[in-house]
């Protein structure tokens, strides 16, 4: 992983589309091209959530996954909670390869906030 | 190791030809089950070069790990990157230079069935021998099989050797132990708590698929990784699910090894810790004649005294390393330039040189004789050598004397002693040679602070470079008012300016003080202890007793004008059990003429250094 850390973030900026619906609340994530493996686990995201962006609470959110289209709606419940995640998720991926460039160099600091996210 | 000096005798620069890709890197992967002996089935995960042609015959390169063979992403990374093939990130060198990369899940853990009651079990090293024979019936195999790993792999490549299977022409094992007992889970007969019970945590949580114990130990893993791959064909992961479900009977070692001493207690099944050991077994591997690549580091744990056991008693054909990284080499870890943040060799450079030996193993003329590579820390250089202890040493005694000060000279007065109280706060800390077993940073900065809590001699500065390399001895006459204990001696660099530096260090449980005069298992330099119960000799409160045992080996440069120092502990809190687990207890460490202290220095003689 550490050998790809340079070009991480540009990969998936160009992989992962991020569209907002101020109306609905609604935030939308769509990736392109192939992936490896399963699309999403209903679970993942309030995971990510709380491991890269830094989230500590539960929020109550509808997870709406397209497996063929690839396509997830992240459906929240106010306009304060949609803003939040719209805000956490438009670095999450940044701050996911950030995290992991600290982590690879043994700053193990940068997560002893995160919340209890394992079963 | 930027120096250029660290170029001559450079392993990574010596072994085999340079390499040359046969294939494009790319390759397929599948995951799936293999059924062994007994019906358990073993899920594999099998990398091929995508582009290898319909008749094209290619070896095998097999791990074998309980750490998960394969493991499934958290998005996003899951969206990018393929599942990540366990402890190895390069499976597109591996199939580019024409192997097929084959990793396993060992019975009992990932996604393979089965239930382990302790590791490197008889039925687990025989899966070996299955697995070799279902690669050489596939269709692309040339018949050849080799092996390499990093710790628990490492291991698993080495007891591969025990199959004597004819396919098997090379093995690679890293950073693995020789004598578990000494190495890992009771060094100097001292309990590594913390060690032993993380790894039990962190086993227990993979053999139930939760990556929590990831979080612990490997938070760079834990970060992006969900769990285990299951097998292609487990798309609701029911067959993953049962094989958790029987994973729930497992074993840990910390459960069968908390509160034991010795060496003869026993585990599971009638066996004892040696059953699991790679000493036990190596009349299997020499029969087998294999190839051997033996590498390690000077500041994991016991495993780097794995190297020079390897080295004084295998008759295969051996290549030994010994650098200055962490575990695994993943980080650098020399104590004098702990500003470093790369790691040299790299890990490209490391898989390639490895793959030149299997290649030299498999298409060359293989290797004769032994030969190892040691790296000379300070000097930056790398040697090689073919005997061990290396030409032109020679031990030398520096006596504990007044005032805290160590001398060549032996003590000439009855009575010199000084009073320790033992002082259950010290601590190497976190980040010392048996944490790093969990493949964390290896960082002694603390000696200056710890030092103030402990008894500490210190030499003269010395009058010129002195290259000190192989195990440094203590001899320490000590009275107790308890009759048991733990001694540990920290070995240490003083610069003209007084910056203390980590050199080395042992650790000594006093009830195991016996030098026992029987036939050691197997080779070794050090004073022989048998850690036996029927040996145990607690100490008479009040009476000199003789505790004489080995440091970790080193080789290290002292530069002119620096001073040796050596520092004593009674406790390493954040490691080791504490002994006597009730009370504190004050001893008397003798510098006199009837009970001199000492330590025991191998020390190269100028006119050899650097030549061999």
């Amino acid at each position: 992983m550490e050998g790809l850390l340079p070009i991480m973030k540009e990969k998936f900026k160009q992989k992962i589309e991020i569209k907002e619906d101020k109306e609905n609340l609604t935030i939308t994530l769509n990736v392109k091209g192939d992936i490896f493996g399963k699309f999403l686990y209903p679970d993942e995201i309030p995971i990510i959530l709380k491991l890269y962006g830094g989230l500590k609470e539960d929020l109550q959110m509808e997870i709406k996954i397209n497996e063929k289209e690839q396509e997830v709606d992240i459906i929240l419940e106010n306009e304060d909670d949609f803003k939040k995640i719209y805000s956490i998720m438009k670095s999450l991926w940044e701050n996911a390869v950030d995290m992991l460039a600290e982590l690879l160099k043994g700053n193990y600091e940068i997560i002893k906030d995160v919340p209890n996210i394992d079963k | 190791m930027t120096d250029s000096k660290a170029i001559k005798n450079n392993p990574f620069n010596e072994i085999g030809k340079k390499p040359s890709m046969k294939y494009s890197g790319e390759y397929s992967l599948k995951n799936f089950h293999v059924e062994m002996r007994d019906g358990v089935k073993i899920a594999v995960t099998l990398c091929l070069p995508k582009n290898l042609g319909p008749s094209d015959k290619i070896p095998a390169l097999l791990t074998q790990t309980r750490y998960l063979r394969a493991m499934e992403l958290r998005i996003p990374f899951r969206w990018i990157f393929d599942e990540i093939v366990s402890t190895t990130p390069n499976p597109e060198i591996i199939t580019g230079r024409g192997y097929a990369f084959i990793i396993t899940d060992v019975r009992g853990t990932g996604a393979s069935y089965g239930i382990r009651k302790y590791p490197f079990s008889d039925a687990e090293v025989k899966d070996g021998y299955d697995i070799v024979e279902w690669i050489i019936s596939q269709p692309w195999s040339d018949g050849n099989v080799v092996s390499k790993g990093i710790s628990y792999t490492g291991t698993t490549a080495e007891l591969f050797a025990v199959n004597n299977h004819p396919a098997i022409k090379a093995i690679i094992p890293g950073h693995g132990f020789w004598d578990p007992y000494t190495d890992v889970a009771f060094p100097g007969g001292a309990y590594d708590h913390a060690f032993m019970e993380l790894w039990s945590f962190l086993g227990k949580n993979l053999d139930l698929n939760n990556p929590k114990a990831f979080r612990e130990m490997m938070p760079e893993l834990w970060l992006y990784i969900r769990g285990v791959k299951p097998v292609d064909s487990d798309k609701k992961f029911e067959l993953l699910n049962e094989a958790v479900e029987l994973h729930k009977s497992n074993e840990y070692v910390f459960e069968h090894t908390l509160n034991k001493s010795f060496r003869d207690e026993r585990l599971p099944d009638d066996t004892n810790i040696d059953d699991l050991s790679i000493f036990k077994r190596k009349s299997l591997i020499e029969k087998s004649n294999i190839p051997i690549l033996a590498w390690c580091s000077y500041y994991d744990s016991g495993y780097c005294d794995a190297i020079i056991h390897r080295f004084i008693n295998y008759s295969n054909p051996l290549i030994c390393i010994l650098g200055d990284w962490n575990h695994g080499a993943w980080l650098p870890a020399n104590q004098f330039h702990l500003n470093r943040t790369k790691v040299s060799p790299s890990p490209t450079e490391r898989i390639n040189t490895w793959i030149n030996f299997f290649d030299q193993c498999i298409y060359g003329d293989g290797i004769q004789g032994k030969i190892l590579y040691y790296y000379t820390i300070v000097e930056e250089a790398w040697k090689k050598t073919t005997i061990w202890p290396p030409k032109g040493c020679n031990y030398q005694k520096l006596y504990f004397s007044d005032n805290l000060t160590l001398s060549k000279e032996l003590p000439n007065e009855e009575n010199s002693k000084d009073d320790y109280k033992i002082n259950y706060r010290s601590s190497s800390g976190r980040f010392n040679r048996w944490w790093a077993l969990l493949g964390l940073p290896i960082i002694y900065d603390n000696r200056a602070r710890e030092d103030e809590r402990l008894l500490t001699y210190c030499s003269s500065p010395f009058k010129e470079d002195t290259e000190i390399t192989g195990h440094i001895i203590a001899c320490l006459y000590i009275s107790s008012t308890h009759d048991d204990g733990a001694l540990f001696v920290y070995i240490e660099d003083v610069d003209e300016e007084g910056k203390i530096t980590y050199i080395t260090d042992g650790e000594f449980r006093v009830i195991h003080r016996k030098i026992s005069s029987n036939l050691p298992p197997y080779k070794t330099l050090i004073p022989y202890h048998s850690f036996l119960e029927k040996d145990a000799t607690p100490l008479n409160p009040g009476e000199i007793a003789e505790i004489k045992f080995g440091l970790h080996v080193t080789s290290v440069l002292l530069k002119k004008g620096h001073r040796l120092k050596i520092a004593i502990a009674g406790c390493d809190k954040d490691t080791f059990s504490r002994y006597p687990s009730e009370g504190r207890p004050t001893i008397n460490v003798y510098h006199s003429k009837s009970y001199a202290s000492y330590i025991d220095i191998p020390i190269i003689q100028n006119d050899n250094r650097g030549d061999n």
